[in-house]
């Protein structure tokens, strides 16, 4: 049975796209077929981590969204491209990189129940085990359809103010469309708060399970930017963090 | 030889009591003493000279002529001296009564002088060539030891000198004259070198081999003016030397040089010293507070801290207590009080612990601050050198701690400790401090609070480091995760009370049930 993992955050720059990279290779390595699908059609950039040119990208999201593909057409393997070998599968389908294709989306939208037919035509054309659906920042209707269907929700939090509200807006959403299991990642923590206090109040808080809590470093962000930790680095900290995430998550 | 010697000798002896007689005659009281001094001299010269050894070859022996001469020149130059003493009073009185007699006296005592030069060794032939000095130099005055055994040639040169501007000290031998430059600040030694109980050699040996008094300028009284011993007295560290009889110009012109350079060689001193004492004071603070101040910054627990940087500070200027006060608002607060003394006395620390209570920073209606109220408000550095001053503070809490603990607070330092926004954020007390090469009670000096005032510029941020860095800690234990309940309620109504969202809920709902065992499809 296929599950959908939908990883979120109310703001931008929680560091979602490094952590769904690093959850797809984790499920990959653990031999499982993964989609991974950027909707953040509006400013995408989880293709970096995955070493895709633009220039390699002839079918995107948004042909899909405004028929002009099958879904399938669109997604791209990049089992090769995780920095290690993996036993698994890993099918990114990127949105368009094209300006103007952003700038249309922006201005005419498109029909959002399209998404949830992509989303199912996907796990059943590619066979996939886990499909991760990569979504855009904040409460939009296709996060919201992202969401609606996610077996699991990832919520990305940092531990400031602003996301606090957010994400207590987010996990209520999340509840109200029954969404089986709600995971919080506290991520870019500064290294002189107690990560487990800080693990104990986020559950006790939004009374949700917290899956990770993980440090900030700017060198290791540097690092992190420019591929997947997991197999760039796996015996860092970092790297062990997203081996116990991704455990938790096989173990749903 | 001996003959012509003798009758030249006799010629200066009438010459000197004809004076003498003339002077009692015209009432010239000071000249008259002065007169018979010289002629003793000539009477003593009379009595060596018609003692003279005959011509044995014992006699022949270059140490026993060196020895024939020493003993003829003094009183020769005894008599020398007095005449030209008496020539220069004369000038300065404007008296031109003695000027022909004395004048015959002296040229007369010089035809002695070259005679006895003839006997044995020819003299070395010093001259006494120098400039036309007649009185040091300004400033270059001091304290001059004459060293010698004979009574008269001290007297003389002690006169002379004193005419001179110079303060004058006398020895009759060696061990005198090492006792006289440890007791007094000397310049320059005048030391002969044949004489009783310790000689020259000795003597300059011994100053030179102590290193408070190599640098003391020695000039050496060599009436012996054979080169060997100018050469070995200049090997053995002499400064100069002088040939007897004495040349008033040469004299001064030697002393002079001689005290020119004591005195620049004193300024080099105190330069060097003041050198090294900088650098001391540079090493103490590089090598004893910085490693001080990374220590304070690295401890992690604010209790070892405080005590830590209490105890630090008191080990630098060996203080025996001191208190730490922390700034809350418009109160300085205890948090640490440590008094070596008191604790060994009563075997128990904690009684110190219920005493100072915390401060008002407030002036009082007297102005009258205590004084680490005083560098709290002020940011100064408060010392006192002697509790009996302190004049416009307030001591009544020291004297009050004082009288309960039997304690006895004689100096006392008080030195703000700022935050980096140079805020003064605490205050470091200190009290008593001692010297640390043998513990005597002494007043904070300038070195002991310069290094203070480093360690408390340290200390400061070391304390307000630990102090944000604890608000972070307690920000983050009371991780305060606050949510706007209301704003959360509307925003989450905005979502969900939409058709797109009840449709979408529906849909999943369907979804789900489709996918679970028995469900549809």
């Amino acid at each position: 049975m296929a599950r959908i993992i939908s990883v979120h955050s109310f703001r931008g720059g929680t560091g979602k796209s490094n952590t769904t990279a690093n959850i797809a290779t984790y499920l990959a390595s653990k031999g499982q077929r993964v989609g991974v699908i950027d909707t953040d059609i509006q400013s995408p950039g989880i293709h970096v981590l995955f070493a895709l040119d633009p220039s390699e990208v002839d079918k995107a999201l948004n042909d899909f969204l405004w028929g002009r593909c099958r879904i399938e057409e669109a997604a791209y393997d990049v089992s090769s491209r995780l920095g290690a070998p993996v036993d698994g599968k890993v099918f990114l389908i990127p949105s368009s990189l094209r300006t103007g294709e952003i700038t249309r989306v922006l201005r005419d939208g498109y029909d959002v129940s399209l998404l949830h037919e992509g989303l199912q035509a996907l796990i059943r054309e590619l066979s996939l085990d886990t499909l991760l659906v990569d979504t855009h920042p904040g409460l939009n209707e296709e996060t919201l359809l992202s969401i609606a269907v996610s077996d699991v929700l990832v919520i990305i939090m940092r531990p400031d103010q602003q996301d606090y509200q957010g994400t207590g807006v987010t996990v209520e959403v999340a509840r109200s469309l029954e969404v089986p299991r709600i995971m919080l990642v506290v991520n870019k923590t500064p290294s002189s708060f107690d990560h487990e206090d800080v693990e104990q109040r986020v559950a006790a808080t939004y009374a949700c399970e917290v899956a990770a809590v993980i440090p900030h470093s700017d060198d290791l962000m540097a690092l992190a930017s420019a591929g997947i930790m997991l197999t760039r680095f796996p015996r860092s900290d970092l790297a062990a963090l997203y081996r116990k995430l991704g455990d938790r998550l096989l173990r749903s | 030889m001996n003959a012509g010697l003798l009758h030249a000798a006799q010629r200066v002896r009438a010459a000197v009591e004809a004076l003498r007689r003339r002077a009692e005659a015209e009432g010239a009281d000071s000249m008259v003493s002065d007169l018979g001094k010289m002629l003793l001299a000539a009477d003593a010269l009379h009595v060596l000279l018609e003692r003279l050894p005959e011509r044995s070859a014992e006699a022949q022996a270059p140490e026993a002529q060196r020895k024939l001469r020493h003993d003829l020149r003094t009183p020769v130059n005894q008599i020398l001296g007095y005449c030209e003493l008496l020539v220069e009073e004369a000038e300065d009185d404007e008296d031109t009564r003695w000027d022909d007699e004395l004048r015959d006296i002296h040229e007369q005592t010089q035809e002695v002088l070259a005679a006895i030069d003839q006997i044995g060794v020819k003299p070395s032939g010093i001259s006494a060539e120098v400039s036309a000095l007649t009185r040091p130099p300004p400033g270059l005055v001091g304290t001059v030891l004459v060293v010698d055994d004979n009574h008269s040639n001290r007297e003389l040169l002690e006169r002379r000198l004193g005419r001179d501007g110079f303060s004058v000290l006398t020895a009759a031998h060696g061990l005198e004259a090492l006792s006289a430059v440890r007791s007094h600040d000397v310049d320059v030694v005048l030391l002969d070198i044949m004489m009783p109980v310790m000689d020259g050699y000795e003597t300059l040996d011994r100053l030179k081999a102590d290193p408070e008094l190599r640098h003391l300028p020695v000039i050496m009284l060599t009436s012996l003016d054979e080169s060997e011993s100018i050469t070995r007295c200049i090997e053995r560290g002499a400064e100069d030397h002088l040939p007897k009889p004495f040349d008033p110009v040469l004299l001064r012109a030697r002393i002079g040089s001689s005290l020119e350079r004591k005195q620049i060689r004193d300024r080099e001193r105190r330069y060097l010293a003041r050198i090294v004492a900088e650098k001391k004071r540079a090493d103490d603070l590089l090598h004893g507070v910085i490693p001080i101040g990374v220590a304070l910054s690295a401890e992690r627990d604010f209790d070892r801290l405080l005590d830590r940087l209490l105890r630090e500070a008191r080990r630098s200027c060996g203080a025996d207590g001191g208190v730490l006060f922390l700034r809350k608002d418009e109160r300085l607060e205890r948090v640490r009080l440590q008094c070596e003394s008191i604790s060994s006395a009563t075997g128990d620390p904690r009684l110190l612990e219920v005493d100072l209570p915390s401060m008002d920073l407030a002036v009082p209606s007297d102005g009258r601050l205590r004084p680490s109220a005083k560098a709290a408000r002020q940011g100064v550095t408060v010392q006192l050198d002697d509790l009996d001053g302190g004049e416009g503070l307030d001591l009544s809490a020291v004297k009050a701690f004082d009288a309960r603990h039997h304690h006895v607070t004689r100096s006392l330092v008080a030195l703000p400790l700022r935050s980096a926004e140079g805020e003064v954020i605490g205050v470091l007390e200190l009290w008593n401090a001692s010297r640390a090469t043998d513990g005597a009670a002494v007043p904070f000096d300038s070195g002991m609070v310069d290094v203070l005032e480093s360690l408390s510029r340290l200390a400061g941020a070391a304390l307000e480091s630990y102090r944000r860095e604890t608000e972070l800690r307690r920000r983050i234990r009371h991780l305060e995760i606050r949510i706007d309940e209301v704003n959360r309620r509307r925003e989450v109504s905005q979502i969900t009370e939409t058709d797109y969202f009840r449709n979408l809920r529906d849909m999943a709902q369907k979804l789900r049930a489709s996918a679970e065992p028995g469900g549809e499809g």
